[in-house]
Formats: structure tokens, C-alpha cells, sequence
């Protein structure tokens, strides 16, 4: 058999064919890993996965800190990092005045936002309707996986085949669609925007500090929640999406 | 002495070899009959004479044309037009035979067919420095397949090639030089590569930039006139119009850059209308030219299946099945034997000739285009002349059988077959071979194949009624026909029918169950319930022979100790019967499934495009299954589902109240295409979203028509996204910056997320 590489894979180059169950995944780590979404790194910045990854765990036997899932169910593996518990403890109160004992809509629109579960499914997955929301959850945790195939890639290389004029254009596109400034009171569009950034600001500020990440006395992990904490919420936005004079003509 | 008096019996009858069924079997799927070249191949082998009508607009444009080069002035006055063409539709609609027959007309010799070489992009091969002479100072291009690339090789590498014809011959114009024509026969799919090949290009010369604009036009045909403005030298003299979307026209203003003339192009899409439904325009003239801007006539349909007052007989399918069935073809001419000058004596038993019979009774005919109009709309897609064809073929020879496809003509085949009827051995494989090529078991393939094999035994004996149908019902292979069609007829299938058809259902199943007694094929003969050309000898033979075998099964027990084999073949047997005239009498009748549906689409698609202002049931159910009869209601917009909330709503949940005021559903048809639009009606207008209304969703829609608001669970495979594409749309992040939003807690009460009048944080929360 010959190992010269065809055209056939010079031009699709898609990584092995192994894809998650859940159809959330996919749009999760196009966000996390496209070249085309800030979250990848690249410009001298950091992948935010692998920084996540790198984050210290309490104990060398559990899996990296990069595996994220929204909840657990029964079966489930317990090391793996609940983002839905996090998020629920979100402070809103600088967003939405609540008084007489009337709840906020955190957990409503949490519930919302899952998925329907799949056959033999460990964990609820989520779909990330709004770019912050992949906070919530990576591929490598919906799989419970060291190194799934990087979904964004070949998600980019389909985009590349049909049509789309550089790596990483489908995330770009994307999110240039859904990356409008609203105010909080523009209805649910504007609500969403507003939660979803106080949620993601929390969930990533509270990661590190987990009891099972060594976050305790780690002058690394200090470093990284005031690098990340500013990256991530400041610089979603303005990343080379976001700064597309075009984003008002598209939507 | 049985078997000596057979073979003198069949040396002496008589047999025919009818060429029209050749011809027919040339034009099934998958054989190329059908597929056209430009080539000057004589008439009679191109099967030139049996060519139905061209579809609407194309012989009113053909006829355009030629009076216009026929009276071309010379030398020609100075700001005269000359008239183009571009002929735009998917394969097998008749593009090539259109262009032949222009050809013909202006009396240019188009090159001689080679077999096995490809088709000539351009005629003459040596296009754009060559071209043909129509009348002294005009000349002509035929581009016959714009989807076949040039073989030169392309300048600038990106530029698609109908772009460069076009370009040439605009350049003449701007320099010039002879005057040229430009006919085109483009594919669709074609011209979007042709765009997207243009995007993000920059052109050097003028008549670049008008190419690129003639593209753009013919890929996306605007809706309204215009005036060439500014830069723009094209203007849309007759714009698409969705009640008559087959012809456009557009000028190509030139004669303000300097040349001689300008350009009128004229634009027919061959793939908009049915050919199962009349051609627009009184006696087939759909687009009057004597007046200018031309009128052309709005597309009109039938509105349901045929009846005493309209039928599908003078449609152009209708036409073109009856030019296959005169009797000078068949029993006349084609099944005589040509040295006894004799009937062929297989013509009782000869499925073709029999099915020919059939579609030659008028009321069956009726039904049986009616059939094929059901499976337009199960499969959202019309036929074309190729497909017609492949299904006029298919329902009188049914699928070729391996040995034609090597060289055995088909009735030769038949003859065997009927001599073998004959031999008691294999009387029981040879009548399920003849039975299966009736028209009733052509048209409609095997529901499940994997049902019947499930309900398999185990069979001691050969040459048996059971084992021939076994094989037939269970035979998989890949289907000839466009898989839509063969999804269709299926989904259309009398035999998988559950409607009662007034009572008739009931009595054909007590009739298939009564074979014992008396065969069914003579109960349906006696009792009128069909027509008497929908019955045949076969049918006949086959419930012998069937009686025979089934009464041996019953009586024979098992020989080796599986006792309910016998009972089960009895039972397969039953039911092979059962569908035969399940589908005899359905199709005999145009009991089709979901008939109820089927005509409900039909009598809406006429509604919208005779502008009624009220939509009928089908509209209905469509507004309500999109949204609910209610003044406002609540979605769900982040679940899985968008359905409306009523009575307990469900916990922790966001939700956002729709208000219905400013909404409205129309059914609109473009075309044959029938479409649901969500509009809002307040200003600015516009549509919130489109739904294309195909039987799935027309199923749907007759349900919640009802006042059911249930679905079906078997509904298709896109239809429910899509309906539920058509809700989301609701909620869209534009649309939802406006929206009121509540959400429940963990016991279901509601609260409304509100802008805060006072204080720092922008909402506040209060019970509703």
C-alpha cells in the first residue's frame, strides 16, 4: 500500500471520523477551537482550552480540567467538572433588580438551554445558543476524552471545500451573526446577551477555584484566572469578528 | 403426447415483434433514449416523431425567433435588436430537442451524431471565432449544454465558460462585428457556479461587465421592471411573476456604448409547471407576442383529479401517453405478424399489450394520469419529459428484465413466456413473471421488502406461484427511476392504503379473500366494478393457478414436521393477491393513499393561484399549524421543540409571548410550487418565513385543519424540521428585541422579566 498521500487527502484533510452523539458538540468546539473564534489563541495569545487544561487538579488521578458538561447524570464519571452548579450561583443582581422573594430566571434559562439527552448518554449537554454559552461544556468533557478529534477543524474544512475563503470563516461567520450589542431590556435578545455574560464571566471566574483544582497557593492559577477572567469576557467580543464593520448589514 | 402436441403448438403460433416497444424500452430509465444531442440524426431513429409538445413558452419563443431572423433587414437598420435565447431547466426537460428543432427550422446542419463521443458544447465546434450564418448579416451560437466546460483553456482562470460565450458575443456587438445570436440551454446549477466564479472579480473590459450583469440576471430573475439605471445596461422588460414564472425578458441597452444594436433576451425556465396540468394560454400560446411588451399568460391548473367536466387528457402528458397508444402501434400494426399478417397470438396474455389497453380507456386514462400527478406532489417534484417517458415505459413494459437489457427484445421474452404457460411445470413462475408487468405492479414498488421476507416459508416444491412472487416481492436491487418517484409512488400505493374508498376497500379485500370460491378476477369482471379493460386473461390465469396452489398447501400438511409452513405460504400467497387488486382496483378507480390530502393540495395550489383571498382547508390547517388560533400566545423558544404553551405550563422554563395581530399566513404558489408565507402585516412588512407545503406537511396541516393538534409520528424526513424551522422563525434574535419574556419556576409559576423604572440593574422580576 502506498504511503504517498493522494489528492484526496491533501484536500480532505478531516481528522478521524469519530463524532460525538450529541449534536451540540459540534458547534461547542467550533467555538472553542476554530481558528476563527478569539478561544483558539493564535496573535500571541493562548488557547483558552489549553490553558483550562493546564490548570492544576487536586489530585494527579483526575482528568484535566479542560472535560466541562453541564450536569451529570446517573453512571456518570464524577471527576468531571459540573458547570451547571456553577453557573446557577451567577450574581445578577447588578442586571435584574429582584425583590419579594421572586426568583431569578438563571435556572429557567439553564434549563432551557438543554438538550434533549441522547440514548446511553453520562452527562446533559447544552446547546449553545449564544457563543458564551460554550463555557458551559467542551467536547473533550461531553466525550470524556484526553484528545477528541478537533470537530472545528474538520467543520472548517467542509466550510473550506464549499466555498468559504480561509480557515476558521464558519466560526467567524457565526459568530459574526450572533455577536450584536443589545441592552438588557431589548427583550429576550438583550436578556440573553446579559446573562450569558454575567454566567460566563462567573463559570470561568470560578473554575480554577474549585475544590478539586489546585487552585490553593498556586501562584500560576492566580495569574491565570485574572488573565483569563479579562481575556475571556473582554475579548470574545472584540476579537477580529467582532470588529467586522459588517456584523449590522449581515443580521 | 401432452408434451408433442405442446411443442406442435408452438412452432405453428404466431408471434410479433413490436418495434414501438423497443423504442419504449430505449426510453426507460437508465437507457438513453431519452437523452438528446445536437446532432443531425434522422428523425425516425431519434424517436423525433413521437416528441409531445415543448413546455410552456418554448414554441411560442422558437416561432419569435424565427420571424424575426427570416425578416432581418439587410444590411440591417441601425438600433434594430436581435433576439437571444436562454432556455433554463434541469435535465430531460427538452432543451436539446428545442434546440434541435430551431436548427432545423433555420436550416443549419448540426454535426453528425458519433456514437460515444461526448456532446459538443457549442455549435459550431469553433465557437467563439466560428459561427453558423442564420441570414446574411447574422450569425448564430447554439450553446447546447452550458454545463459541459469549454476545452480551451479558460482565461483567468475563474470565469465559468457560459460567461466567456457570453462575452464574446457581447463583444461583437461593442466592436462591431457580425451580429450574433446566443442560444442557450443552461442548467440551473450551472449558472450558480457561473455566479459564484464571478464573485470578488474585477473586469477590464465593458463587455466583461456586462456579461457578468446578464449572468446575474438569469441566475437570480428579478420580480419587477426596471430601468437600466446608471451603470446598469440591462433592463427587465417582462419580469418573473410567481402565477406565470416560465418567461422573462430582458434588453441588453448596447447601442448607447456604441454599437449597432441591442439585445433582447428572451429567458424560458422549462421546469416551473407541471406537464400533468393544461398549458397556460388559449390552444397552447402561452406568450403573445404581437403585443410589446409580450402578455403571457398566468398558469391555471385543474384543481384536483380528473372528473366528468375537466381531465389531464389534452395536458401535454396527456398528449404524449396518447400518441404511444393509437391502435396503429399495437393490435393494428405492431403486434401483427408481419409474414402471417396475424394477431400475435401472445397479444391475451402479453402484459404490454394489454397494459396499452388499459391506458387507452379513456376513464382509466384519466385515473392513471392522475396517478402520476399524485406522485408530483408526494415527491415535491415535477416531472420531466424524461420522466415521463421513463414512466410511460415503465408502466407499459415494467423494469427491463436482465435479458432485454442484453440484446433479447422484450417480446420475444413474452413469447417464451407464453409458450411456457403451456408446460404445467412452470406454469406457476411463468404467470407471476407475466402478472408482474402489469401496469398496476409496474408502477408502484415493493412497500417492505423486508416484511415479506419475514413472512417467508420454507417451500418443498418448485415452479410455484409462491416462490416466483417470493423472488419478485423480495428482489432488491437499485431501482431504475429517480429514487423521489420511487419514494412517491410508494408513499402513494393503494395496496398500502387504510381509507375505506366508500366501501370499496372493504369489498376488493372480501374478494381477494374469496378465491376458493370464485376467482376474484371474474368477480371483478361480473360485478363492474372496473372497467373491463382493466382486466385481462393474465389475471385470470393467475387465480387458477393460485386457487390450485393454495388448495394444495392447505391439503398437504408438512412432510417435515413444520406444520405452520403451509399455513404461512397460504397466508403469503393471500396477501400477494390481496395487494395485486388492492392495486388493480385503486389504480383502476385513482383510489391512490392519502387521496383525501393529494386533492386538498391540489384545490389549494388552484385556489392561490386564481387569487383567492380565503384560504381553503388546507391554508387553514396551515395557519394553525404555524400559529395557533389564539389573539396571543407563549413559546418555549430555547426548547427543543417551538410548540405553543397552553393550560400548565412546564417548569423552569423562559418564554415569549407572540402576538398573532401583526402576523398572517398565505399560500402563495409559485410555479407548481406551492408555498405557506408568514407575513407581518405591520410596517415594515416583510416575511418572517416560507414553507414549502409538500404532502408531509400538507398531512400535517389537513390534521390541525381539524382542530387536532397532535402530529403524526411517521411524518416525513425533513417536514417536521421544517415546520419547526417555520415557528423558530417566530423567534428570531431580531424579532425577539421586542418580545415580552417570562419564565416559570420550579412549581410552574409565572413571572415577567420587566425594565426596571428605578435603580442600577436595568430588569426586575414580577409575578404574572
Amino acid at each position: 500500500m502506498s504511503t504517498i498521500p493522494s489528492w484526496v487527502e491533501e484536500i480532505f484533510q478531516l481528522p478521524r471520523p469519530e463524532y460525538p452523539k450529541q449534536a451540540e458538540a459540534l458547534l461547542t468546539d467550533l467555538i472553542w477551537r476554530s481558528q476563527g473564534s478569539i478561544l483558539s489563541g493564535g496573535g500571541g495569545q493562548p488557547s483558552f482550552l489549553k490553558e483550562l487544561a493546564k490548570l492544576p487538579r487536586s489530585s494527579k488521578k483526575l482528568p484535566a480540567m479542560d472535560r466541562l458538561i453541564p450536569q451529570r447524570i446517573s453512571g456518570g464519571n464524577p471527576d468531571i467538572i459540573e458547570t451547571f452548579p456553577i453557573a446557577q450561583t451567577s450574581p445578577i443582581t447588578e442586571l435584574i433588580s429582584i425583590v419579594d422573594y421572586t426568583p431569578a430566571p438563571t435556572k429557567a434559562l439553564l434549563e432551557s438551554i438543554l438538550a434533549p439527552r441522547s440514548r446511553g448518554d453520562r452527562s446533559l449537554t447544552c446547546v449553545p445558543i449564544h457563543p458564551q454559552a460554550v463555557v458551559l461544556q467542551t467536547l473533550h468533557g461531553l466525550v470524556n476524552k484526553p484528545e477528541p478529534p478537533n470537530m472545528a477543524e474538520a467543520i472548517e474544512v467542509v466550510g473550506r471545500l464549499g466555498g468559504s475563503d480561509r480557515k476558521g470563516a464558519v466560526a467567524s461567520r457565526f459568530l459574526q451573526i450572533v455577536s450584536q450589542t443589545t441592552r438588557a431590556n431589548e427583550g429576550l435578545t438583550g436578556l440573553l446577551d446579559a446573562m450569558f455574560a454575567h454566567i460566563s464571566k462567573h463559570v470561568w471566574g470560578t473554575l480554577p477555584t474549585l475544590p478539586c483544582a489546585g487552585y490553593v497557593a498556586h501562584p500560576f492559577v492566580k495569574w491565570m484566572v485574572l488573565l483569563l477572567i479579562s481575556s475571556f469576557v473582554l475579548q470574545l467580543w472584540f476579537s477580529q469578528m467582532k470588529r467586522c464593520k459588517s456584523i449590522s448589514r449581515i443580521y | 403426447m401432452q408434451v408433442l402436441w405442446q411443442l406442435v403448438r408452438g412452432y405453428t403460433m404466431s408471434y410479433a415483434s413490436n418495434p414501438l416497444v423497443n423504442w419504449l424500452l430505449s426510453r426507460s430509465y437508465g437507457q438513453g433514449g431519452t437523452v438528446a444531442v445536437p446532432s443531425s440524426a434522422p428523425l425516425v431513429s431519434t424517436g423525433l416523431a413521437r416528441r409531445g409538445k415543448f413546455p410552456a413558452g418554448v414554441g411560442d419563443v422558437l416561432e419569435r425567433l424565427v420571424d424575426q431572423y427570416s425578416s432581418w433587414p439587410t444590411p440591417a437598420d441601425q438600433g434594430i435588436s436581435v433576439e437571444w435565447c436562454f432556455l433554463v431547466g434541469g435535465p430531460g426537460n427538452g432543451k436539446s430537442e428545442a434546440l434541435k428543432e430551431l436548427a432545423e427550422v433555420l436550416m443549419i446542419k448540426l454535426p453528425p451524431k458519433v456514437k460515444g463521443a461526448p456532446a459538443q458544447r457549442v455549435v459550431p465546434a469553433g465557437w467563439p471565432s466560428q459561427a453558423e450564418t442564420v441570414v446574411p448579416g447574422l450569425e448564430i451560437a447554439f450553446i447546447n449544454d452550458a454545463s459541459i466546460p469549454h476545452s480551451f483553456p479558460l482565461t483567468n482562470g475563474q470565469r465559468g465558460s457560459l460567461f466567456i460565450d457570453v462575452r464574446e458575443g457581447i463583444d461583437r456587438f461593442l466592436k462591431k462585428r457580425m451580429p450574433i445570436v446566443l442560444f442557450g440551454n443552461v442548467n440551473r446549477g450551472i449558472l450558480v457556479e457561473e455566479q459564484d466564479a464571478l464573485r470578488g472579480t474585477i473586469h477590464t473590459t465593458m463587455a466583461d461587465e456586462i456579461a457578468e450583469q446578464i449572468i446575474l440576471w438569469l441566475a437570480n430573475p428579478p420580480f419587477q421592471t426596471n430601468e437600466a439605471q446608471g451603470h446598469s445596461e440591462i433592463q427587465t422588460l417582462v419580469p418573473l411573476d410567481p402565477l406565470k414564472p416560465y418567461y422573462a425578458q430582458f434588453m441588453v441597452r448596447l447601442v448607447n456604448r456604441g454599437a449597432d444594436h441591442n439585445i433582447v433576451v428572451h429567458v424560458v425556465f422549462l421546469d416551473v409547471l407541471s406537464l400533468l396540468e393544461p398549458t397556460p394560454g388559449i390552444q397552447g400560446k402561452a406568450v403573445n407576442f404581437s403585443s410589446n411588451p409580450p402578455e403571457v399568460e398566468p398558469y391555471d391548473t385543474i384543481g384536483g383529479f380528473s372528473s366528468d367536466a375537466v381531465s389531464r387528457e389534452k395536458t401535454i402528458a396527456g398528449e404524449l401517453l396518447s400518441s404511444l397508444l393509437s391502435a396503429g402501434d399495437w393490435e393494428q400494426g405492431g403486434c401483427i405478424d408481419r409474414q402471417g399478417g396475424t394477431l400475435c397470438d401472445a397479444y391475451n396474455r402479453c402484459p404490454f399489450a394489454q397494459n396499452t389497453k388499459w391506458l387507452r380507456n379513456q376513464q382509466l386514462q384519466r385515473r392513471f394520469l392522475d396517478t402520476l400527478r399524485a406522485a408530483e406532489v408526494a415527491s415535491a417534484r415535477r416531472f420531466t419529459y424524461r420522466d415521463l417517458l421513463g414512466h410511460i415505459s415503465l408502466s407499459i413494459l415494467g423494469q427491463p428484465e436482465p435479458e432485454w437489457l442484453k440484446g433479447s427484445e422484450p417480446c420475444h421474452w413474452i413469447a417464451g413466456k407464453v409458450r411456457d404457460l403451456d408446460n404445467v411445470n412452470t406454469k406457476g413462475d411463468t404467470i407471476v413473471d407475466l402478472v408482474s408487468h402489469r401496469i398496476y405492479m409496474n408502477l408502484f414498488p415493493t412497500p417492505d421488502k423486508t416484511a415479506w421476507k419475514r413472512a417467508r416459508a420454507r417451500s418443498q416444491r418448485r415452479d410455484t406461484i409462491y416462490g416466483a412472487a417470493m423472488k419478485r416481492m423480495t428482489l432488491t436491487g437499485e431501482a431504475p427511476r429517480i429514487q423521489a418517484f420511487e419514494q412517491a409512488f410508494n408513499h402513494i400505493d393503494p395496496a398500502r392504503d387504510v381509507d375505506s374508498w366508500n366501501g370499496i376497500r372493504s369489498a376488493v379485500l372480501e374478494i381477494a379473500e374469496s378465491l376458493e370460491i370464485e376467482f376474484p378476477s371474474v368477480q371483478l369482471s361480473r360485478g363492474g366494478l372496473i372497467p373491463s379493460d382493466a382486466l385481462s386473461k393474465i389475471e385470470r390465469i393467475v387465480d387458477q393457478v393460485l386457487r390450485d396452489e393454495v388448495i394444495t398447501e392447505l391439503g398437504s400438511g408438512s412432510i417435515h414436521g413444520d406444520s405452520s409452513a403451509p399455513l404461512t405460504r397460504t397466508r403469503f400467497l393471500r396477501k400477494w393477491r390481496s395487494t395485486l387488486i388492492l392495486r388493480q382496483v385503486g389504480l383502476a378507480l385513482g383510489h391512490v393513499a392519502f387521496e383525501t390530502v393529494l386533492i386538498a393540495w391540489l384545490a389549494e395550489q388552484n385556489n392561490a393561484l386564481r387569487g383567492g383571498s380565503t384560504p381553503l382547508d388546507l391554508g387553514q390547517g396551515i395557519q394553525a399549524l404555524i400559529l395557533p388560533p389564539a389573539s396571543k400566545f407563549l413559546l418555549a423558544p430555547l426548547r427543543p421543540r417551538t410548540y405553543s404553551m397552553a393550560g400548565k405550563l412546564p417548569k423552569n422554563t423562559l418564554l415569549v409571548e407572540i402576538p398573532l395581530a401583526d402576523l398572517r399566513v398565505e399560500i402563495i404558489s409559485h410555479g407548481d410550487t406551492l408555498l405557506a408565507e408568514v407575513i407581518r402585516t405591520r410596517r415594515p412588512l416583510d416575511t418572517v418565513t416560507t414553507l414549502v407545503v409538500d404532502l408531509a406537511v400538507a398531512r400535517e396541516a389537513l390534521l390541525h385543519a381539524g382542530g387536532n393538534t397532535y402530529s403524526f409520528t411517521e411524518i416525513g424526513n425533513s417536514a417536521f424540521a421544517r415546520i419547526e424551522r417555520a415557528r423558530a422563525s417566530l423567534v428570531s434574535r431580531r424579532r425577539m428585541r421586542n418580545a415580552t419574556v417570562y419564565f416559570t419556576d420550579e412549581v410552574g409559576n409565572r413571572y415577567r422579566v420587566a425594565t426596571n423604572p428605578a435603580g442600577s440593574a436595568p430588569l426586575r422580576v414580577i409575578p404574572s
